[in-house]
């Protein structure tokens, strides 16, 4: 009885979850015509119109490419300098990287628009705006606490002694990390890389403030499309369905480790 | 173990990590000090000239800068309490053995990593006052239709809403790695003792869950003091200033007023109170961190 009143709760509680999302999706292969229909149409003949258009305009083109490029760019550097860092901090212990870890917990609350003046006024003094090396290596800053935690996290996991046993075969420290750790760290790698894509491709402030014509991004795309007075919601309730479908299945991969991951290796699961 | 390694090849490995975040972060930061004690303004002409602590006062005395520091509070509050006790009972619900739960599970951590740009254009479109969703599902209470971003009175809580919609799945994650680790005789011997469903809920999952909640709570009260793409793309600050957070004002000085020498003022200031809140928690963070290495 207490079980089924739990379960007709849930029911309910993800209806009005999922509901939004939903919605979104409904509007997007609506009609102009049934998205202002009051009340509102739940079955309707469903178009792929307005998926049309955004593919067929070539700035939208544009901000996926750029959104893309700048994306596996942070997580590129992320993730080897994430790597490198977690691999200081695990087997060197010592004040320095204390330090380290610590600044990066500061630098996971820092409030983005503290530092958004001043990396402008540092980036336009050095012409380094609209670029996309500046945006790679702001994400990287703000990917880099939860990567450098996760990571570190996941080389703890495994246990010292297959790496004691390398180094006994005739490896150096280092070798032994990349020949024995690294390799049993699949998951954790495959884990951390997601996050970064995911947080990288969300970002917004940083991408609407030093981006330019050329290196826009979605987020900061749509909002302007959002901005016009001809506000077409079919069209952005496409573009927002393009841009939730890869975040929900990346998501849904690194499940596992999305606690840890987000609580920088706080709780473990 | 340690003895053999050189003093530079502990360094070498946070190198490259410390020297982005000095470029992108640290270096900024210092050059923004010095432009904090500059007049900069681009609108009218754009020298820099010294002017002391004047950007400083300004600051200080400015009404709205407070008031948008007030305002990120009053969010807070407004917010983080509601996260945590809704996160806490639907993570229970899900916790219970039911059908379907891994599926249930998926619907609720979606909406927390969605671009927070689309879920703000996402409830633009529900809050919407002539075509909106919502309006029309109150129509069907009899409830009067709303004006829930035009209002200055309602602008806050819808913003409000946006957000718990969003960010409950955060403590829902958070709270359900907890009663994993909450081991089972600890129930059944409270059982045996012949407690209740509510007494076990009080004097075990609750004092077993009292970290995670806490560690939630740090997390979710820095990341919505600092909220700025989800109001940014509801409502820009407005209408009026009713929704106008600190971030929200001290990006408008930068970028629409382009008084730089005063927005590096007030991101310093920002900075400054920002930091005097968190070192604390992170400092409480860590020790947790630390002393649960120590167990394991």
């Amino acid at each position: 009885m207490k079980r089924l009143a739990a379960n007709l709760l849930l029911i309910i509680l993800s209806a009005v979850y999922v509901f939004p999302i939903v919605w979104l999706i409904m509007i997007s292969f609506k009609y102009q015509v049934d998205i202002f229909s009051i009340p509102p149409k739940w079955i309707f003949a469903p178009t792929l119109e307005h998926y049309r258009n955004v593919f067929l305009n070539s700035s939208v083109i544009d901000f996926l490419a750029n959104s893309l490029i700048i994306a596996v760019g942070t997580t590129g550097l992320g993730l080897l300098v994430s790597l490198l860092a977690a691999y200081g901090c695990t087997h060197y212990a010592s004040k320095i990287s204390n330090r380290f870890i610590y600044s990066l917990f500061l630098l996971r609350m820092l409030p983005g628009v503290a530092v958004v003046v001043p990396i402008y006024l540092v980036a336009s003094k050095t012409a380094m705006l609209d670029n996309y090396l500046t945006l790679i290596l702001v994400h990287v800053c703000i990917v880099l606490p939860i990567a450098v935690l996760m990571l570190q996290n996941f080389i703890l996991d495994i246990p010292k002694e297959l790496e004691e046993a390398a180094m006994i075969d005739g490896c150096s420290r280092f070798g032994a990390f990349k020949r024995v750790v690294l390799p049993l760290m699949g998951p954790g790698l495959i884990a951390t890389s997601v996050l970064s894509l995911i947080m990288s491709w969300n970002e917004f402030l940083f991408s609407m403030t030093l981006s330019g014509y050329s290196t826009q991004t979605l987020p900061v795309g749509v909002t302007a499309f959002m901005a016009d007075k001809t506000i077409n919601w079919g069209e952005i309730a496409a573009m927002g369905v393009v841009m939730i479908i890869p975040v929900a299945i990346f998501t849904l991969t690194v499940q596992k480790y999305l606690v840890k991951g987000l609580t920088m290796g706080a709780v473990k699961e | 173990m340690e003895k053999g390694i050189k003093k530079w090849e502990r360094f070498i490995y946070l190198l490259p990590a410390i020297t982005i975040m000095t470029i992108v972060v640290l270096y900024p930061l210092l050059n923004a000090l010095y432009v904090s004690f500059h007049q900069w303004d681009l609108a009218t002409g754009g020298k820099m000239f010294f002017i002391g602590w004047q950007n400083y006062r300004d600051t200080i005395k400015d009404v709205y800068f407070w008031s948008g520091i007030g305002r990120a509070l009053l969010f807070v509050l407004m917010v983080v309490p509601v996260e945590l006790v809704l996160g806490t009972v639907i993570a229970i619900l899900l916790n219970i053995d039911i059908k379907g739960q891994r599926f249930f599970r998926l619907i609720f951590i979606v909406p927390m990593m969605i671009t927070p740009i689309v879920v703000a254009l996402l409830w633009r479109i529900i809050y919407d006052a002539q075509f909106g969703i919502l309006n029309w599902l109150l129509s069907l209470f009899d409830i009067p239709a709303q004006v829930w971003l035009g209002n200055p009175q309602l602008a806050m809580f819808s913003v409000a809403m946006l957000d718990i919609w969003q960010n409950t799945p955060f403590i829902i994650l958070l709270v359900l790695a907890g009663l994993q680790a909450i081991p089972h005789e600890v129930y059944q011997a409270a059982m045996v003792d012949g407690a209740g469903r509510w007494q076990s809920f009080r004097f075990i999952t609750l004092p077993y869950l009292k970290n995670t909640l806490l560690l939630g709570a740090i997390f979710r009260v820095v990341d919505s003091f600092r909220i700025f793409d989800t109001i940014f793309g509801l409502t820009r600050g407005g209408p009026g200033r009713a929704t106008e957070v600190i971030s929200i004002y001290t990006y408008k000085t930068g970028f629409s007023l382009f008084k730089l020498g005063l927005s590096a003022c007030q991101s310093f200031l920002l900075l400054l109170i920002t930091l005097v809140v968190t070192i604390p928690l992170v400092v409480s963070i860590l020790r947790s961190l630390n002393a649960r290495k120590a167990v394991s």
